[in-house]
């Protein structure tokens, strides 16, 4: 899915961190490249990829290897939020230039994440039906 | 001792998990060793001190807020360390209460105290503003649905408009729904940092039934460690919570402990 790139961490065992944490930790240290995660969740083991520019997210994919539930952009991005702290598993960081991540995005659209930086507040009100409230909180 | 800070929990709707937030949040920052009172100011709806159990509580903020009672006639100890104030129960007290008292009595306490969590109440009416206004920041507990982000718009304005400071959101009750709303989404419309993300957590219910506080009767669960991530906000510091030990560290450190030398 995306290219070979400058490994930052590679199999680094994550216990009692959640990929929800993990993803915090890339966003505040400005990440460009994509974050590789493999975890046992209580639904078996998942493989989760998020892709980020400059610490906001980009692009984010999860499979269920049991399941084989895929799950792509919007989706995934939630599956990895909501990912339990139960969770045990490897990451890796991967760097990767700005294009480099465009382009792989470009490839594969249906993983593109929609990043709330890219929206303004009346959009997002919006979208959750609260049109209504633009005028106050918009 | 310095004053304290004051926290308002507040979220506009009901059933947004405040209470428990609160009341978990207070216990926590004792836990860590901070002089804590917590004060159930939904005086219309008391819980924190059902939600404990406390057996017997004959003087509560009802009282001083009647002017029958000094607050610090109706503090009583909670796990941990925590102090709380707890509201009554008695439907005809709830006409008498001079909510004007709320801010002074809440000054009282920030006197002895490190930090001072005010469980607010829900709504925009008398009792929810004198919570909000006796405290100089607020932390917002959200569940992230339209309607509960809709209400904690309306307690945001007004507690900017009293000059009471936004200091964070907590998302309570997350179910992994793909229509939920996203912590950055809620980050971007508050201009604010979500400082916990909390799953929905049965523990929660059970441990309420058993008036106990999840903190105490179920310390690994899921709505603790949100809790631990809003404790360590507040505290500015390093997180606070415990790291889970997984099996594979288990299992390496009972190897390595064969092979160390006595």
């Amino acid at each position: 899915m995306f290219p070979t790139g400058k490994a930052i961490k590679s199999g680094e065992l994550s216990e009692g961190t959640t990929p929800a944490e993990i993803v915090k930790q890339m966003q505040s240290a400005k990440l460009t490249g994509y974050i590789a995660f493999t975890f046992k969740t209580k639904n078996g083991f998942e493989d989760y990829v998020a892709a980020f520019i400059n610490g906001q997210m980009q692009s984010a994919f999860c499979e269920n290897f049991k399941t084989k539930t895929k799950l792509s952009g919007e989706q995934a991005f939630k599956a990895i939020e909501n990912c339990s702290n139960e969770a045990i598993g490897f990451f890796d960081i991967v760097s990767l230039s700005e294009e480099q991540v465009k382009l792989a995005i470009a490839v594969r659209p249906e993983i593109k994440v929609a990043p709330a930086a890219d929206q303004t507040k009346e959009e997002i009100l919006k979208r959750y039906g609260l049109a209504t409230l633009v005028e106050n909180y918009g | 001792m310095a004053n304290g800070r004051v926290i308002a929990i507040a979220s506009g709707k009901g059933g947004t998990g405040k209470s428990s937030v609160a009341l978990n949040l207070g216990i926590a920052l004792a836990a860590n060793g901070r002089k804590t009172t917590v004060v159930d100011g939904d005086v219309t709806m008391a819980s924190l001190g059902v939600m404990l159990g406390l057996k017997r509580s004959p003087i509560t903020i009802h009282n001083a807020l009647m002017g029958e009672a000094s607050v610090s006639e109706a503090i009583y100890d909670g796990p941990k360390g925590v102090k709380i104030v707890p509201a009554g129960l008695s439907l005809e007290r709830i006409k008498r209460l001079d909510f004007e008292k709320f801010k002074t009595i809440v000054s009282e306490l920030q006197q002895e105290n490190e930090f001072v969590i005010v469980d607010c109440a829900p709504g925009l009416e008398k009792d929810a503003m004198a919570c909000l206004t006796s405290a100089h920041e607020v932390l917002m507990v959200l569940n992230p649905e339209p309607a509960s982000l809709a209400d904690a718009l309306k307690v945001k304005a007004l507690a900017e408009k009293n000059g009471v400071k936004l200091a964070g959101l907590v998302t309570n009750m997350r179910m992994g729904e793909k229509a939920e709303i996203r912590n950055e989404e809620l980050e971007k419309l508050f201009s604010c940092r979500v400082v916990a993300s909390i799953p929905f957590d049965p523990n929660v219910k059970k441990a309420a039934a058993t008036q106990h506080a999840a903190f105490v009767k179920y310390p690994e669960s899921a709505f603790v460690q949100g809790i631990s991530e809003a404790t360590t906000f507040l505290l500015g510091g390093k997180p606070v919570k415990k790291v889970k030990k997984g099996i594979v560290r288990k299992v390496f450190e009972s190897i390595s402990a064969l092979f160390k030398k006595n």
